[in-house]
């Protein structure tokens, strides 16, 4: 071997083993610690979002909230009478459903001051805002059926109200407020069935408790029944009013039973 | 160490669930003898039909076949109920059975479990607060007060 054999050999050596050490020494800085502000940035310009206080979910929490659900069907009702009110056998009812309503919230009043909590005074804003006010608005703009529309909100919201109680027997967890909350559950659904029967009384069973499906009108108009089904539900409703637009649709009004964003905490 | 001994919930919930199982077959075989008799309206299967369902479930609940109906409840509502149109009694019977459960509710365990029983003793009050509704129009009953409220759990509305 030669003097310049010898020399290139070492040359090429020497630049692979560069390299080599280039390379790990970029692997071990990628895999090492980041360091500053991990925050994904945002895109615009805006105020940075508020932190909002932790909620306590508690039995005081669900109590309140009934509480401004049956004060919520006294706004159903107050803005019932004011597009003219219920008639017929449906209108037999109304002052006994207010007068119900006025006792269960004062009664729930009584178990939050006993819950240690602060009673509410009005009716719960986020069903106000969401359900009642829009559906009183749909009945009063333009409705092509004033009887009907009436009709079905006060059907709508005591089948709401029924539901509502009836969630709260297992959310509550306080054995007499159990017991409570299960005798409100079926005093609401006494109303709604009495109103049910009132509004349509030939249809007493709904199809679906032989399992069919329930029915509609000519006007697609959900048919209300007094057995609605099997078993009471939890499930949310959906309440069709007012006058069709120029598509042909109506008004939609859902109507869900409480989740922890309509809860009133104290 | 040795700890004090104690009921267990479990056992006691399940207690509860196969005492409103005899309960509801109890209830089932009332509307039977109705039927036997010449209750012929369809109302009078449909409210069979429901109890039935509701044994059914609490059955499904506790994993358990039911033991039998309850002979207490059977021999209070026997003698006005095989007739063609028990109304008036079985709007009664609705009312028991309600406020049976609500009472109820308030003896069962808070866990899991003791909520799902909960959860179905309160689906099947509303049911049957319902039917009692349906029963006292049918009897011609037509003072809201009977109606809207239950007599036998009128508690704090």
């Amino acid at each position: 071997m030669s003097v310049t054999d010898r020399n290139s050999v070492d040359r090429r050596t020497m630049l692979r083993g560069g390299l080599l050490a280039a390379g790990g020494a970029a692997f071990l800085v990628a895999c090492g610690d980041r360091g500053g502000n991990t925050d994904p940035g945002r895109v615009g310009v805006a105020p940075p979002l508020p932190t909002l206080p932790e909620a306590e979910i508690d039995d005081v929490a669900w109590l309140r909230t009934l509480q401004g659900i049956s004060l919520g069907l006294l706004e159903v009702y107050a803005g019932i009478d004011k597009l003219g009110g219920l008639t017929g056998a449906p209108g037999e009812l109304e002052q006994d459903f207010v007068a119900a309503h006025e006792r269960t919230a004062e009664a729930l009043g009584e178990l939050v001051s006993s819950a240690g909590g602060t009673p509410v005074t009005e009716a719960n804003p986020f069903y106000s805002e969401r359900a009642i006010q829009p559906a009183l608005a749909a009945a009063g703009a333009d409705s092509d059926d004033l009887t009907r529309d009436l009709n079905n909100i006060a059907y709508g919201f005591e089948e709401w109200c029924a539901r509502s109680y009836q969630a709260a027997i297992t959310a509550i967890t306080d054995p007499e407020l159990r017991v409570q909350m299960a005798v409100f559950a079926g005093e609401a659904a006494r109303r709604s069935t009495a109103l049910a029967l009132a509004i349509s009384p030939d249809t007493v069973v709904s199809p679906t408790l032989s399992g069919g499906q329930a029915g509609t009108d000519d006007n697609d108009f959900p048919i209300v029944y007094a057995l609605p089904a099997r078993f009471g539900q939890l499930t949310g409703l959906e309440l069709t009013l007012g006058a069709p637009n120029e598509d042909g649709a109506r008004v939609k009004v859902g109507l869900q039973t409480p989740a922890d964003n309509a809860l009133l905490a104290s | 160490m040795t700890f004090p001994a104690q009921a267990d919930p479990a056992d006691s919930d399940a207690q509860l669930v196969a005492d409103q199982l005899a309960l509801e077959l109890a209830a089932r075989d009332l509307y039977d003898s109705a039927i036997a008799a010449g209750a012929a309206d369809a109302i009078w299967t449909t409210l069979r039909e429901q109890h039935d369902s509701f044994a059914q479930r609490l059955s499904g609940i506790i994993a358990q076949p039911a033991q039998g109906a309850s002979d207490e409840l059977a021999d209070q509502f026997a003698d006005g109920f095989a007739v063609a149109d028990p109304s008036e009694l079985a709007a009664q019977l609705e009312n028991h059975l309600a406020a049976t459960y609500a009472d109820r509710v308030g003896e069962v365990s808070v866990s899991t479990r003791g909520n799902a029983i909960a959860g179905a003793f309160g689906s099947i009050l509303v049911s049957e607060s319902r039917h009692a509704v349906v029963l006292s129009d049918m009897a011609g009953v037509t003072d809201p007060a009977g109606i809207l409220v239950n007599p036998i759990a009128e508690v704090g509305a």
